[in-house]
């Protein structure tokens, strides 16, 4: 992994550091160097133009792709490295929910960095909330209002196709698929977030969270499309996911080819792109819906 | 009458010299290890840095962040890999000589299996348990710690009274009950696993990989009244440790009060191993590798080989956790990888190179 | 004056999953007494060692060692009164047979000062010629080897126990198993000198004819039982021969083909090699 920007040089960063402890937590102008943490906050940052002050990302900062290739990396989100992280000499930390473990993010503060963690409910209101709140941090309130409102118009308009609706189709997301053993969305997941602002029923809405789901719940869910991750390009063929035979294979669904592979972060990640892959989602299943 | 030489042939280095130098060796290695721990790292710090924030002549606030890394996040770091690294090893020459197989390792009392059992209900299961009982927010941070701790020694104590009956503890039963515990608590955890979202499968793992991350005095505060009186008593078992290894008749016609010795070591190291998985998750190889080592060099006399496992288990957890830090900086490996990656080619190689051990 | 014996069992029994190992026990050791204990397969010899060194506790009656029974004496002080040497011992780990034999000087031994330990160390490992063998590793030695090496422990054991009991026994488990001929009768040899030092010796044998040279009285077990005990003269006798050991031979009678036979002749020294 290639590291081509060299750090600052220390005195910019100890004189940042130096300002941010003696001004305290109100600040208004830009933060020289920013630790993102969580894949929609990373999304966020470089929608609003601050990626060259991006100093470290986390293994799930995949989009762009080129920044998780350029940028340093401090590890699984919920396994981080105090150390490691001050080593890229971050002004603020701005990291989802769920960063940890709760004593590098304690050692973090108290070395003087201000850490943030930004709520990630899988809603419309979760998604521009994000926004607001990642733009304030990052002082870059105007590009976030302009990013807030490009992305509300989004959601909007697909409020109104959602009303056209008649009869919701049932979809099935699928994390992942190995071995014949599906872990799909359920309730209360990001999963079923998704669905909702795309104006489909969740057929795994017995269950709650990703979980593991039988091959007989497979058939009862009975999807009329089935929605994959494809990180990277990568997905599996049509042929081997509604292979006959498989519980896939039985469903609605398989009778229709009708599977649909998307970016994960876009999908579940509640980012800037939420409303355009939700959109991708209805039309693919809604083929007939008016166009705005 | 001829003088009795010291000098060692066939499997050990020669010489009481010899055993004096292994252990001056050890010491500096241990030192050496310790400065590296504490200089190197993600953060470059100059070493007269390093030194001047150690002796507490620096108060120079410019340089608060580099004190905090020294005093804050690299020494209580290195403290707890000396104190996991002494204990996991020194259990394991314990386990070893208890069960008089070189073979055993510290798990081989359940700790492993409880704790991870233990680890995976609070990790899958915690949030869902907290929220029957009406508790708000988030699940306290000392919850998995001192779940894994009290599962650990909940399944030491259980494989201990199927293994004892009438005041005998029989250490054939308590290896294959053993078996069992892993097995079921395997399962157990399987299931927890089977249940499991993605998050929860990935905290899991790491868990079970070991970190010595988050590292805090705390931390050391806690671990440290634990595993330290345990090294300190260990040596006080060398003389019944040596005699057991003739054989449990055998010992006790030598005077060592056989089933007193073998409850007492399988406390000492439920508690030492427990506080180490509470502190840093499951580390392996080294209660199986370290003793090895150095029944090479010093011989299997268990009066100089625990006090040196302590010394050679922490020197190499610490160093081990130097690898895990810079390897990948700035994330960090788990150092259950490190010393398996290192653990397991080292063990092989000690294989190859010794004759073969003999069946039973 | 009687003084009590330095070691009488009574009405000895020990039973497990209801069946009974041995039966019906009386016996007592003097010092100066070498008693040999012979029995086919299966007689409970083993058994009888194991209830009077302590290891097993009787289902029925008493072992007291000087007075006191086995339950009073803390196990340090009896391992000064009492070893046992072994039938075999295999190592899981490579100590020198030196180390092993230090092993018996640890605990009773602990109060002597480093040279009285080193000699004793020295003496030992000299009697049970094992001097050469002192810095190799136990588990590369030969089964006969390692016994002599055990023997050694023992005798340390006992060396330092003086210290602390005078009167002290001297169990053997079938010490001559895997030794050869001049190892056989150097081992027997130092024990009976042992004996003559004041120390009881029980031991069991495999072969009457090492047990007719050394013992003083042999006491003969069948079933659990001890069914004959006196001087090998009373106690080797045709019918007993018969009956316990299953064999027709005749005792004393020359074999009537060209068969020859050597018998082991206690007290007439081996050539040692040292």
């Amino acid at each position: 992994m290639s590291r081509p920007h060299t750090s600052l040089s220390r005195r910019a960063v100890l004189v940042g550091a130096i300002g941010l402890l003696a001004s305290g937590p109100a600040r208004a102008t830009a933060v020289a160097r920013i630790a993102s943490l969580g894949g929609a906050v990373t999304e966020i940052l470089w929608r609003l133009g601050a990626g060259p002050r991006i100093a470290v990302v986390d293994t799930t900062s995949i989009y762009p792709a080129e920044i998780l290739r350029e940028k340093p990396n401090a590890g699984y989100l919920r396994a981080l490295s105090a150390e490691g992280l001050l080593s890229v000499g971050p002004d603020l930390v701005i990291a989802t929910e769920g960063a940890g473990p709760p004593a590098v993010l304690a050692q973090l503060r108290e070395a003087g960095i201000r850490v943030e963690l930004i709520a990630e409910p899988p809603t419309a209101e979760g998604v521009l909330d994000k926004i607001t709140a990642v733009g304030r941090l990052a002082g870059l309130e105007t590009e976030a209002a302009e990013l807030h409102r490009a992305v509300a118009a989004g959601f909007a308009g697909l409020g109104r196709q959602r009303a056209a609706v008649k009869r919701p189709a049932r979809a099935l997301v699928v994390l992942s698929l190995a071995n014949g053993r599906a872990m799909v969305g359920g309730r209360e997941s990001t999963a079923d977030g998704i669905l909702t602002l795309a104006g489909l029923r969740n057929a795994a809405d017995g269950l709650s969270g990703f979980k593991p789901i039988s091959d007989e719940a497979i058939v009862a869910a009975a999807p009329d499309t089935v929605i994959m991750m494809a990180n990277e390009g990568h997905a599996q063929p049509i042929e081997a996911v509604f292979a006959p035979g498989t519980a896939l294979g039985q469903t609605p669904a398989a009778a229709r080819r009708s599977l649909m592979a998307m970016d994960g972060l876009a999908l579940l990640g509640f980012g800037p792109r939420t409303p355009e892959t939700a959109e991708a989602l209805m039309r693919a299943v809604y083929p007939d819906l008016p166009r705005e | 009458m001829r003088r009795v030489s010291r000098r060692r042939t066939g499997f050990h280095l020669g010489g009481a010299q010899t055993g004096f130098a292994i252990f001056a060796g050890l010491v500096l290695l241990t030192g050496l290890a310790i400065l590296l721990s504490l200089g190197l790292g993600a953060v470059r710090i100059p070493p007269g840095r390093v030194l001047g924030i150690l002796v507490g002549a620096s108060d120079d606030p410019a340089l608060a962040r580099d004190a905090l890394v020294i005093l804050n996040i690299r020494l209580p770091r290195t403290l707890l890999g000396l104190l996991v690294g002494a204990s996991l090893a020194v259990s394991g020459a314990l386990m070893q000589g208890l069960f008089r197989n070189p073979l055993a390792d510290p798990t081989l009392v359940g700790i492993s299996a409880g704790s991870g059992l233990a680890a995976a209900t609070v990790i899958v299961l915690g949030d869902r348990l907290r929220a029957a009982a009406g508790l708000p927010g988030p699940m306290p941070y000392p919850v998995l710690p001192v779940a894994a701790f009290l599962g650990g020694l909940a399944t030491t104590v259980c494989l201990y009274r199927i293994a004892t009956r009438a005041g005998r503890t029989s250490m054939a039963t308590m290896l294959l009950a053993g078996i069992a515990l892993a097995a079921l608590a395997g399962a157990f955890t399987g299931l927890l696993v089977y249940a499991s979202d993605d998050r929860q499968l990935r905290d899991l793992t790491f868990w079970s990989l070991g970190s010595l991350s988050g590292a805090t005095w705390t931390k050391v505060a806690v671990t440290a009244p634990a595993i330290l009186p345990v090294l300190a008593l260990v040596p006080f078992l060398g003389r019944g440790l040596n005699a057991l290894v003739l054989g449990e008749a055998e010992a006790f016609h030598l005077g060592i009060a056989v089933e007193r010795l073998k409850r007492l070591v399988i406390l000492l190291v439920a508690v030492a191993v427990g506080t180490g998985v509470a502190a840093a998750g499951v580390i392996g190889f080294v209660g199986l590798v370290v003793p090895h080592i150095l029944r090479l060099g010093i011989g299997p006399e268990h009066r100089r080989l625990l006090p040196a496992c302590a010394l050679l288990g922490g020197a190499l957890l610490v160093l081990a956790d130097v690898v895990a830090r810079l390897v990948a900086a700035p994330a960090e490996l788990p150092i259950g990888l490190v010393t398996a990656l290192v653990g397991a080619p080292v063990f092989l190689w000690l294989l190859l190179g010794r004759p073969t051990l003999s069946d039973g | 004056m009687a003084e009590p014996a330095l070691l009488r069992a009574r009405d000895l029994a020990y039973a497990v999953s209801g069946r009974s190992l041995v039966e019906g026990i009386a016996f007592a050791a003097e010092p100066g007494t070498v008693q040999i204990v012979v029995g086919p397969n299966g007689a409970g010899k083993s058994t009888l060692l194991r209830l009077l060194s302590g290891e097993l506790r009787p289902s029925r009656g008493t072992v007291t060692y000087e007075g006191e029974t086995l339950a009073e004496i803390p196990p340090w002080r009896l391992a000064a009164i009492r070893a046992v040497m072994p039938q075999a011992v295999r190592l899981a780990f490579p100590f020198t047979a030196a180390e092993v034999a230090r092993i018996g000087l640890d605990g009773i031994g602990s109060g002597l000062d480093r040279r009285a330990r080193d000699a004793i160390l020295a003496e030992s490992l000299g009697r049970a010629d094992v001097t050469h063998l002192a810095d190799r590793a136990y588990p590369t030695l030969s089964g006969g080897e390692q016994a002599r090496v055990q023997f050694a422990r023992v005798l340390c054991q006992l060396a330092a126990g003086r210290s602390v009991a005078e009167r002290q026994v001297l169990f053997l488990d079938e010490p001559t198993a895997s030794l050869d001929l001049r190892h056989q009768t150097a081992l027997l040899d130092a024990a009976v000198s042992l004996a003559g030092r004041g120390a009881a010796v029980v031991a069991i044998l495999h072969d009457l004819n090492l047990a007719a040279a050394y013992g003083d009285v042999l006491l003969v077990m069948e079933g659990g039982r001890i069914v004959a005990r006196g001087s090998p003269e009373a106690v080797m006798q045709d019918d007993l021969v018969a009956r316990v050991f299953g064999v027709p031979w005749r005792v004393g009678e020359v074999p009537r083909s060209r068969q020859p036979f050597l018998l082991p002749q206690r007290g007439v020294a081996a050539k040692s090699q040292d």
